[in-house]
């Protein structure tokens, strides 16, 4: 390699390395408690607890979202979700026109609409995953962040290149454990580096496809589901819906090979302002990532349209889970968690040897 | 350090590349399969973590 391009490439991983590193570090720090999400919500908040009739009737959905939004008086409802494991149903519900991010969420027993306990969301976990979400700050920190990704991704192409000039004359791994400090981190630098390189380039890749998750939603909604919508002017009022159960119904007979997973209401951000979305997944490992909706005419109760989505919201649905890592059991998470060990130590090293070759410098 | 001798960029790259495409490999399997896959995604990712441990207790100089 000509030293001028050398120089290029250092020039490109030095400033994209050094604007990224601090934001690097905190998504790596957050992260690593946020792999075992699972795990660590079960032990914080499980108790025992069991559905006031076991073998009882449900009740119908249309009642759960009644006894649900009785307890949040002003609000609407946005989401319905169902627990796989026990006969509880999540209602999540948001003032008309609030803040972002802003919801109440209500685990309520389907046998009887009392308030089941949660076994999601716990405060310290949902404080780490907003940080690591947007650090607060909405969407612009969303693509803030998204731009952080986009820094990494530079500073991984021009570490592979400029890897081929320290190694010329070192066998693979090498760590020169008795060189002075420099030298040594230079060689954990390069050996982690080498290792991780595909590892971080997914998880990277797909956190910044994550952090599109607004305009990559809010496009399916402008474009394909568009012309489902010309039909009405003003948006559906909350006493003109048609029965919620009766919508859920008409979709699973629609769709009958796929599990439900969730509803979304008529104006939240995964449905018009006319129609219940019910959202199914699929049943294999991975399908079980895709998700396709059947959209009810919220006023009628019809069946509208089953809308597959196109294929940026399917690349969304699969950055999710490579990007989360809780998609293949505890061991592939426990590889997680040394991986991005492994990513912190780059970035400390990193750090480290821009500093320490400054101080030599002067 | 043998000087004056320089590896081919195949010699440098080859075991980097061997570890990505396991890395590849793992992450995407898991992703498809169950059970048995799960633990054979978790191994071949986890390449990387095995040939870490090597380097630092083999190749430490």
């Amino acid at each position: 390699m000509k030293a001028r391009t050398l120089r290029a490439w250092s020039w490109v991983h030095k400033w994209s390395s050094l604007v990224s590193t601090a934001f690097l570090l905190m998504l790596c720090i957050t992260g690593l408690p946020l792999v075992f999400t699972h795990e660590i919500e079960h032990v914080l908040m499980e108790e025992a607890w069991t559905p006031a009739r076991p073998d009882g009737p449900k009740l119908t959905l249309d009642q759960v979202l009644e006894t649900a939004l009785a307890r949040k008086p002003g609000e609407v409802p946005a989401f319905m979700s169902f627990d796989e494991d026990r006969p509880v149903v999540n209602v999540t519900s948001v003032q008309p026109g609030g803040k972002a991010g802003v919801y109440s969420f209500q685990p309520i027993d389907h046998t009887s609409g009392e308030p089941a306990p949660p076994v999601a969301g716990h405060p310290v976990m949902e404080f780490l995953l907003q940080l690591h979400t947007d650090m607060f700050l909405g969407l612009a920190g969303m693509l803030f962040l998204g731009a952080m990704g986009l820094l990494l991704i530079a500073a991984l192409v021009s570490g592979v290149v400029l890897y081929a000039p320290f190694m010329r004359r070192l066998p693979f791994g090498t760590v020169r454990a008795s060189k002075r400090a420099r030298t040594r981190w230079l060689d954990y630098h390069n050996l982690l580096g080498a290792v991780t390189a595909a590892w971080v380039l997914v998880v990277g890749a797909t956190g910044v496809v994550n952090t599109l998750a607004t305009p990559i939603v809010g496009y399916w909604k402008n474009t394909a589901l568009k012309e489902l919508t010309q039909a009405y002017d003003s948006p559906v009022a909350p006493g003109q819906r048609s029965s919620l159960q009766a919508a859920v119904d008409k979709a699973k007979t629609a769709l009958p090979d796929k599990e439900l997973q969730f509803v979304a209401f008529p104006g939240s951000d995964y449905s018009t302002d006319h129609h219940y979305a019910v959202f199914f997944h699929g049943k294999t490992p991975l399908t079980k990532h895709l998700t396709t909706p059947a959209l009810i005419d919220a006023r009628t109760g019809e069946l509208a349209a089953i809308a597959p989505t196109p294929w940026y919201v399917k690349t969304l649905s699969l950055s999710q889970p490579l990007h989360f890592g809780d998609y293949g059991g505890l061991g592939l998470k426990i590889v997680w968690a040394l991986l991005d060990i492994a990513t912190i130590v780059i970035l400390a090293s990193g750090l480290y040897l821009w500093l320490a070759k400054r101080k030599a410098a002067r | 350090m043998k000087t004056g001798h320089h590896l081919t960029l195949w010699q440098v790259f080859s075991v980097p590349a061997a570890i990505a495409a396991l890395s590849l490999f793992g992450l995407v399997v898991a992703l498809l399969g169950d059970g048995l896959w799960n633990v054979i995604g978790a191994l071949t990712l986890g390449a990387s973590v095995i040939a870490t441990v090597w380097a630092l207790a083999a190749r430490r100089r």
